[in-house]
């Protein structure tokens, strides 16, 4: 029940909160997963882990760079920046992103036209 | 060398993700705990939060691609370990898997060198040899020297040409360390000087020859050795060349050493000395001595060999080359021809072959055979492969469970199917591994069938290196990977259909439909192996026939022993008088009843038409309805072979050279030639001289146990010195076993001769066993294979039978209770068994009869539908099927009925 109530958005749209959260500062896996966990007010709730994939694919696509670092408790962790290139991807999909909000409206709510 | 970096940097990522995904648990679990959550609870509500650390791996490795290598070494050495858990499933599996690619293997080395394989020499694809073709006959590829002198000038077409003549000698004496007197026969290729050249066959060590060798007659007594005979005789002595051998009183210099896997062009015949052809009177000293200004190299017909001109059809060479034959066939015949013999001229033909493949005659014998064995073999792997998909599927319901869990955890259909393949294939290419170990012993067992002794050029039997080479390896890996998909495919697909509720329970249900498809496959199991049975029984009763074929004379008590008087420098007269020292000397032996010279002996396999003849009043009514064959005896011939002479007399001392020319004709030959009359006093003429028949004599079966009403005549030896030929065989008649004799017979031809060469002694069996070679080969291997196949089809019922009682021990166990006898349940079971049993004959029977059919010219006093061999084989399989069923049967009836039903 809960898994069919909480599933993902869309494609992508993991990658835009991630990308967006990045935007404000470097943050490591788990800071990332509890700050989009907060913001979204639980509403968008993913397992913690799949978080993990979704950075996998980032970094490939060099849209975030990685380096090794020390979280508040002293333990090794990987911290992630946002990339030029990581900015102008995100700036591509929140336009894409509201253009087809703009869409979905359109169609939710005709008599506002 | 980049995929080593990309695994390390793979495996480097796999590491830092583990590290990560480990932080970030403890982070969680150290938040949790600083809120108040007891650790035990923060730990396990982490690791929920979490998710599947496997799954989320998994994901993040696929991010980066790459993980198919990883992926696969995993199923592997899962599956290594499913296959460790059940050994006797493993074993019995990996035999199968081993006899039935092991045996695809061997006969396919078998196939690809005799058949296949390319000469090891330069460009193969561009040689070409000739064969003369007189009325539509193939003279075996040889034609004469001048003739090859003629397609020699043909530039434009042929870049070059050579000409060898392959040869049995013995008498051979290697000079210096380890050397000694070769005690058998050894295979004397004599070529022109540009052989080695024009195949562009290097020399390990020394030289090969020049066209230097062609220069002078007799003067230039060198020779090549091929690299087995290196090996076998000269103990690889690095410094052979320089080192001398003496065959037939001439002495030779090795001058180099042919490479390993070169034995010629001749494929069954490997050569072991190459001699220049300029020396073909020293090594053939039966030759008669040439007149001067003749040249000796016109006495023999040789093998040409020719390249190719880059760039020319060979149509068109074809074309050029036959128009020289024709017009050169047309000078010798000279001016004054008679119809039959301008006739016979329109009708040469030279046939141009390719010889990329090398020359064999053994070749045709072996083909069909060989691919009649490849076909059985085909089945015996396929029911293989039917018995290891049948104990997969018993085994994939007793992994039910497991599968269902996989699937159950978030494994995709298509990973379980991927990992049951792996599986398969892995027993596939360990049992292939296995299979090669095999195949090497069995295809040199093969080899040793198709050469069953002592060796003459034309006979069947065959010497035959078979190694394993890129195209063995090539098809022995298909074939695994082959026979892994098709064992695999079904249990593999049935394991990803599960559907999960009713597994995850206590035990999976028994599923109706595996046992239908384990029941179909028995079936088709049982179909195969009676095709295979029949196919061997018609094969084994074929040579057996052939074997005990009335030959017409009486084998029992004949020795039949080949010297080469040839090799002793004797020829026409001194041959004869020789021949009558030995008729003298070996009838004088006590046990010896008769004997007599006979120029070819009996039961060569020769099939040429035999000699033309003349007759007065004769009208051929086709080419070979003039035609006879002929052989050169003494006068105790018929005597000695039990043959009875029906009408006229013997020949006696009194038919010497210088009186008229007589002949004895079988009955064959006189009842076609002169029917309804006295044959006796009658003349014909063969060779241009007439020769008047004397007497008439029994038939019998002259070249092969097929043969039906063959002409012959016999002339005898005193007067026909010119064709007596090089290699001739003595018959004796014994009065006890024929070998017995063979030591004393030996030592009175010492006394005859000490350098005459005795090349073999023979009985009249081990000549035909020499001659039925593939008969031979096809007869123990197919019922090798009808066997095996048989086993592996009643291992399958047995599997299936086993399986099914097993999951009806609670219906078993019921039935006894309600009062069913034990022989009640015992003829259940044997029933069902025997049912499938006989849907499986249902349906082989018509394929076979389809099968045989197309076998049916390989067969010999038996019919393609022999009722006998069909009903034999039925009722082997029902007996072997029977006993296969009983043991689950039994089982089945001793079950306890009060622990049947507490089972449930």
């Amino acid at each position: 029940m809960d898994s069919q109530e909480h599933r993902d958005l869309f494609p992508g749209a993991l990658e835009m909160m991630v990308l967006q959260t990045l935007r404000r500062g470097p943050r490591h896996g788990y800071a990332l997963a509890q700050i989009i966990k907060q913001t979204s007010d639980h509403l968008l709730h993913v397992e913690e882990g799949s978080l993990y994939p979704a950075l996998q694919r980032m970094l490939r696509a060099r849209w975030v760079a990685a380096e090794w670092g020390l979280s508040a408790r002293n333990r090794r962790i990987r911290i992630y920046k946002i990339t030029a290139a990581g900015r102008k991807q995100l700036e591509r999909e929140v336009s894409s992103f509201e253009r087809m909000l703009e869409g979905i409206a359109r169609v939710m709510r005709p008599s506002e036209r | 060398m980049r995929w080593i970096l990309d695994m390390a940097r793979h495996f480097r990522r796999n590491r830092e993700l583990a590290e990560e995904v480990e932080s970030h648990i403890q982070e969680r679990v150290a938040d949790l705990v600083e809120s108040g959550v007891p650790e035990r609870e923060a730990r396990s509500r982490a690791k929920r939060e979490f998710g599947n650390p496997t799954l989320v791996a998994e994901a993040s490795r696929d991010a980066w691609g790459w993980t198919w290598l990883e992926r696969f070494g995993q199923d592997i050495r899962y599956g290594l370990r499913m296959l460790r858990r059940s050994p006797g499933f493993t074993a019995v599996a990996l035999l199968s898997l081993a006899l039935g690619i092991g045996a695809n293997t061997a006969i396919f080395s078998v196939i690809d060198a005799l058949i296949l394989r390319t000469l090891p020499v330069r460009s193969p694809e561009q040689l070409v040899w000739f064969d003369p073709v007189f009325s539509g006959r193939s003279n075996n590829g040889i034609m004469p020297y001048a003739a090859f002198l003629r397609i020699r000038e043909l530039q434009p077409f042929f870049s070059d040409a050579a000409v060898i003549l392959n040869l049995y000698r013995s008498n051979v004496t290697i000079h210096g360390p380890g050397g000694g007197t070769d005690t058998g026969q050894i295979r004397v290729a004599l070529a022109t000087g540009n052989y080695f050249d024009l195949l562009g066959v290097k020399p390990v060590i020394g030289r090969t020859f020049t066209p230097e060798e062609d220069r002078a007659l007799g003067a230039h007594p060198v020779a090549v050795i091929s690299h087995s005979y290196w090996q076998r005789r000269f103990a690889l002595d690095p410094n052979a060349v320089g080192r001398t051998l003496t065959l037939n009183g001439t002495t030779y210099t090795v001058i180099g050493v042919a490479p390993p896997g070169y034995g010629g062009e001749w494929i069954g015949r490997p050569a072991d000395l190459w001699i220049p052809v300029t020396m073909l009177a020293q090594v053939m000293t039966e030759l008669p001595k040439e007149p001067p200004g003749s040249n000796i190299l016109n006495r023999m017909n040789y093998l040409v060999l020719a390249r190719l001109q880059p760039g020319i059809q060979p149509g068109q060479a074809q074309a050029a080359a036959q128009a020289v034959f024709q017009k050169f066939q047309q000078e010798i015949a000279g001016p004054n021809l008679t119809p039959v013999d301008v006739r016979l001229l329109g009708e040469v033909r030279l046939r141009m072959e390719s010889a990329a493949r090398g020359f064999s005659p053994q070749r045709q014998s072996f083909a069909q055979p060989l691919a009649v064995l490849m076909m059985m073999v085909g089945a015996v792997i396929l029911i293989a492969c039917a018995n290891i998909a049948n104990l997969l599927l018993a085994r994939s319901t007793a992994r039910h469970r497991e599968m269902a869990v996989r699937l159950a955890i978030g494994a995709g259909a298509a990973r379980i199917v991927r990992q049951l393949l792996t599986e398969s294939l892995l027993l596939s290419a360990i049992g292939g591994a296995m299979g090669l170990l095999f195949a090497s012993w069995g295809a040199n067992t093969l080899v040793k069938y198709a050469s069953t002794g002592p060796m003459r050029s034309m006979t069947p039997s065959m010497t035959l290196d078979v190694h394993p080479d890129a195209r063995v390896l090539l098809f022995t890996s298909a074939l695994c990977l082959i026979t892994g998909i098709l064992f695999g495919l079904a249990p593999a697909f049935r394991a990803s259909k599960i559907s999960l509720s009713p597994a995850l329970g206590e035990r999976g249900v028994a599923s109706g439909a595996r046992a239908g498809l384990g029941k179909l496959l028995v079936v088709s199991q049982v179909a195969l192996s009676l095709l295979l049975l029949i196919g061997a029984g018609l094969f084994v009763r074929t040579f057996r026939n052939l074997k005990s074929q009335n030959l017409g004379f009486d084998r029992a008590h004949v020795l039949v022993v080949w010297i080469a008087p040839g090799q002793t420098g004797r020829w026409g007269a001194a041959t004869a008088s020789l021949y009558q020292t030995i008729e003298e000397r070996i009838g004088s032996l006590p046990g010896v009843l008769a004997v007599s010279p006979s120029v070819y002996g009996m039961l060569q396999g020769n099939t040429n038409p035999g000699t033309p003849l003349n007759i007065p009043g004769f009208i051929p009514a086709s080419n070979d309805d003039a035609r006879a064959q002929w052989s050169i005896v003494g006068s105790r011939f018929f005597d000695t072979l039990g043959l009875r002479l029906i009408q006229g007399r013997n020949f006696t001392e009194r038919d010497t050279a210088t009186s008229p020319q007589v002949a004895i004709l079988n009955e064959s030959m006189a009842e076609h030639f002169f029917p309804h009359e006295n044959p006796l006093g009658k003349h014909f003429e063969s060779w241009g001289i007439t020769k008047e028949v004397i007497g008439v004599v029994q038939d019998a079966k002259y070249e092969s146990p097929r043969e039906r009403g063959q002409r012959m005549f016999y002339l005898p030896y005193r007067q026909q010195f010119g064709r007596l030929s090089q290699t001739i065989s003595i018959a004796v008649r014994t009065t006890g076993n024929p070998l017995l004799i063979g030591p004393q017979i030996r030592q009175a031809l010492r006394g005859v001769d000490p350098n005459l060469p005795v090349l073999r002694f023979e009985t009249v069996d081990e000549q035909l066993d020499n001659l039925l070679a593939p008969e031979r080969m096809l007869a123990a291997l197919s019922g090798f294979f009808g066997v095996l196949a048989v086993l592996l089809a009643c291992l399958g019922l047995y599997g299936v039978m086993a399986y099914t009682t097993a999951r009806r021990t609670n219906e078993i166990g019921i039935r006894l209770a309600l009062g069913a006898t034990r022989a009640d349940v015992l003829a259940m079971v044997l029933k069902e068994s025997l049912l499938l049993v006989a849907v499986g004959i249902a349906a082989g029977i018509p394929v076979t009869l389809a099968a045989t059919r197309l076998v049916s010219t390989k067969l010999f006093g038996v019919s393609a539908t022999d009722p006998m061999t069909i009903a034999g084989a039925t009722l082997l399989m029902i007996t072997v099927a029977a006993l296969a069923a009983f043991l689950p049967a039994r089982r089945a009836a001793r079950v306890d009925p009060m622990l049947a039903l507490r089972y449930e």
